[in-house]
């Protein structure tokens, strides 16, 4: 993919409005601190109270600002989202590159190891690590990374197989160029398309993993999590005899949904979809 | 070796195995102990149905596959441009969408066989004597299109600037024109035909249409079933050829030609 | 009347490029038991024209004049009704026919599939229909229960022949049939072609890009160049006697099979862009017989008695 077919396909309104939702989450992450005066661990004030002006979203029952956790808990998904889909790609891409390019027998025990990978469940698996290992956010990447990889060398590999036999590179391998050459200017930028889609595709996994797992109590109490928001609002029994749903259940919620909304969009655009 | 010879090709055999998940698929010979020489100069045209071995040949030419036993010894070559005396040989491949990346301007695809083979320093010029020499003019135009808005002809023509940009002593063309229109592919072939007189380079010419290899060719080797079935010059493969196939080739040639048979009465 | 009458046919595609201007104002008629050539270069709209008639690309596709097909007209036919024609009564042949096939469904379904969508023969009816018409292509109808992966490319396209003969259609249209072929399969496609045309007595609309294969097998051809048709004829007007100076060239273009090197010429320059609206001859930027009428006044239009579109037969006359 051209550069400027990537610009041009992210100016259809589906780009447009994907790339608007994501910058505001980004532009929220980054200034948290200047847009609200509390921390969102602190017990700012009287526990559940009704939206006012200096809470925007009021309190939950214990007092904390619900507001400001909404803010920084777009840090804790966004941060995830990157670092594990940039993790997936960096070692998905490198592995499926380099079995799909050596091929042999290297490649089919690469790939067989990958096939044991993709047979395990997701799910379970987090749930299991996430109880035995301590609860923190680095483990849930490190989970999450290690889960996903294979996928992206799987298709990174399909791909790679496929044009190590293309017309293009016999013509450099005929002119004299190295492996380093041919996987550098023939196969990683064909490789582009597939990369972008494994972004998208890993980050939405990576926000829903992280807000469901912390949703199911195994996310890391020290970071505030959207997740963390639902989980303390369904548990509390009251949450929808009264009117505090609307404003301390909802908004984690739709935050969830526009976040993956603007990836799926974004990655809708890329395709060519407008 | 023979001080005309640029290439000798000796016994050579090519056995493709398939490996099944339980047992072997049986063996495709696709070369079958072909020897052939390929003079200085000259135009060779290697002519063959699918199947028949052709491609394999230019492949274990080109250095893409090993053969299987027999050996292909190349002339010692004065040429600056080579490091180690072998002569360079260049291709062009049949597909001209497959054949260059779509990720790469005009421009970088005929500079690339010069960027992998000194670096940095080469001539810019010489990209744009590559493209006027091909036809592709006024070469601005062209320098900065990506090959998919280019048309067939134009696309074959850029492989063609690329592969002569080495100065190579001989090109493998396989089946150059076979996915182009005939007037164009014709227009192709006479610019091979111009670049062999103009630059004495040797061309190796693969197609399936006997036509097309009798027009551009000096000597021509038929192949069927892995083997060379005939050798000869021009003139002995069209006027007296003695194998069923080339006969049978030539028929379906010339039975197309309006003004000596019409159908009905073949 | 005409098999098929194709009457001052336009189609646009409209893109985000812009409007193409894929067929111009295209006349074309086939009589009962013709084989008629369609000749063109890639991007000159004769595929088009084969899928405008089939009603087989009508995303984004605007067109005008009318196409009638046994009398009837079928260019604005409900979707159904086209369906039917399809297949029954129009065959097609289509472009990369080889691959058309579903590689790993047995042939005799692949078959069936075709008779049950337009009749409801019994299955004994239609085991003998497709042997029969296996036969005729010259494939050993015990081999009907084979994958097509199992046979050469030219024995599928001629069980891609036989499918489209199968419920003995009117007319086949048949598109680039012997493209992608060796120089001996060729042969025998076309032979095979002229044969089962004859046997079964249809017409055959064949398209391709390679007048001196095609030609062979043709009663009558017509000449198109940037989606107009430039020059019709029989064949043997065509072949001995062009008038139009891209069927000139065209024929000059062919190879010889002679032992003295010589050269022949192709036609330079690049096909016309179907993005841009020409108001003189499309062909006048790679013609070498332009004259001063050619760079004003639009050459005529290949309808009604009009044989070649070019001024040149004008001054001739």
């Amino acid at each position: 993919m051209h550069e400027i077919t990537v610009v041009q396909r992210l100016k259809s309104p589906k780009g447009i409005s994907g790339l608007a939702i994501l910058c505001s989450f980004i532009f929220i992450a980054i200034a948290a601190p200047f847009l609200t005066s509390y921390s969102p661990d602190d017990i700012s004030s009287r526990p559940l109270l009704e939206p006012n002006s200096e809470h925007l979203l009021g309190t939950d029952d214990v007092g904390r600002d619900i507001f400001s956790n909404l803010l920084y808990g777009a840090r804790t998904s966004l941060a995830v989202a990157l670092i594990v889909s940039s993790g997936v790609l960096i070692i998905g891409t490198l592995a499926g590159v380099f079995s799909g390019y050596t091929g042999g027998n290297l490649d089919r025990v690469m790939m067989r190891g990958v096939d044991i990978f993709l047979m395990i469940p997701d799910l379970p698996l987090i749930l299991i690590l996430a109880a035995y290992l301590r609860p923190s956010l680095w483990n849930i990447i490190f989970i999450l990374i290690v889960m996903g990889w294979p996928v992206g060398a799987r298709i990174t590999r399909a791909q790679t197989r496929t044009l190590r036999v293309s017309g293009h590179v016999d013509f450099a391998r005929i002119s004299g160029a190295g492996n380093w050459y041919v996987i550098k200017r023939h196969i990683v930028p064909d490789l582009y398309p597939i990369m972008i889609t494994t972004i998208v595709m890993q980050s939405i996994r990576a926000i829903l993993s992280e807000s469901g797992l912390a949703f199911l109590g195994l996310g890391d109490p020290s970071y505030p999590s959207w997740g963390t928001m639902i989980k303390y609002a369904i548990s509390y029994p009251l949450v929808f005899f009264t009117d505090a749903w609307m404003w301390w259940l909802m908004p984690a919620g739709v935050c969830i949904t526009l976040l993956v909304l603007s990836f799926v969009l974004v990655g809708q655009a890329l395709e060519g979809d407008k | 070796m023979d001080n005309s010879c640029l290439i000798k090709i000796d016994n050579v055999s090519k056995v493709f195995k398939r490996k099944g998940m339980f047992r072997n698929e049986p063996e495709v010979k696709a070369l079958d102990n072909v020897s052939l020489t390929v003079k200085k100069g000259e135009v060779l045209g290697i002519i063959g149905e699918s199947g028949s071995g052709k491609t394999t040949l230019g492949k274990l030419i080109l250095g893409l596959l090993k053969p299987g036993s027999g050996n292909i010894s190349f002339a010692d070559i004065d040429n600056s441009s080579s490091q180690n005396g072998k002569p360079i040989v260049q291709v062009i491949f049949q597909d001209p969408y497959d054949s260059l990346s779509h990720m790469m301007t005009v421009e970088q695809l005929v500079a690339e066989p010069c960027i992998i083979q000194n670096r940095k320093n080469f001539d810019r010029n010489r990209i744009v004597l590559a493209l006027e020499s091909v036809g592709l003019t006024p070469v601005e135009s062209f320098l900065h299109k990506y090959p998919h808005t280019l048309s067939g002809g134009q696309r074959q023509r850029v492989a063609i600037a690329r592969a002569m940009i080495t100065e190579p002593d001989m090109i493998i063309a396989d089946e150059p024109i076979s996915m182009l229109d005939a007037s164009i592919g014709v227009d192709i072939l006479n610019l091979m035909l111009d670049m062999k007189e103009r630059t004495g380079i040797t061309f190796m010419f693969i197609t399936h249409d006997i036509a097309a290899a009798a027009y551009i060719s000096d000597n021509i080797a038929v192949m069927k079933e892995g083997k060379i079935v005939e050798y000869g010059s021009r003139e002995q493969i069209i006027s007296d050829c003695c194998h069923e196939y080339t006969k049978s080739l030539l028929l379906s040639a010339s039975t197309g030609t309006f003004n000596n048979t019409s159908f009905d009465d073949k | 009347m005409p098999l098929l009458d194709v009457k001052e046919l336009s189609v646009n595609f409209s893109t985000k490029e812009g409007v193409h201007h894929v067929l111009k104002n295209v006349d074309l008629n086939i009589n009962k038991g013709e084989i008629v050539g369609l000749i063109g270069e890639s991007g000159s709209g004769k595929s088009t024209l084969a899928m405008t008639v089939l009603d087989i690309n009508s995303r984004n596709r605007e067109m005008s004049g009318n196409i009638s097909f046994m009398e009837e007209r079928i260019d604005n036919l409900k979707k159904e009704r086209m369906r039917n024609i399809r297949g029954k009564h129009i065959g097609s042949v289509p472009q990369s026919s080889m691959n058309a096939l579903d590689p790993l469904v047995k042939i005799r379904s692949q078959f069936f599939e075709t008779i049950k969508a337009h009749t409801d023969m019994s299955r004994q009816e239609m085991l003998s229909l497709t042997a029969r018409s296996l036969e005729m292509v010259g494939i050993d109808p015990l081999r009907m229960n084979s994958c097509p992966y199992e046979f050469s490319g030219g024995q599928r396209q001629r069980i891609m022949i036989a499918l489209s003969m199968l419920l003995s259609p009117e007319l086949i249209i048949a598109d680039e049939p012997t493209t992608a072929l060796d120089a001996t399969v060729q042969l025998k496609i076309t032979t095979l072609l002229k044969d089962v045309v004859q046997q079964k007595n249809t017409s055959m609309l064949v398209i391709s890009h390679d007048l001196h294969t095609i030609s062979r097998i043709c009663d009558r051809i017509y000449i198109m160049y940037a989606g107009r048709i430039v020059e019709t004829g029989t064949r043997d007007e065509i072949l001995n006697d062009p008038v139009h100076p891209y069927t000139q060239k065209l024929l000059a273009s062919r190879l010889p099979l002679m032992c003295e090197p010589v050269r022949v010429k192709g036609i330079s320059g690049t096909p016309p862009s179907t993005l841009k609206k020409y108001e003189v001859c499309e062909f006048m930027e790679r013609c070498d017989k332009v004259s001063d009428i050619c760079r004003t006044v639009r050459p005529p239009e290949c309808t009604g008695n009009v044989k070649v579109a070019c001024h040149m037969e004008c001054h001739l006359e």
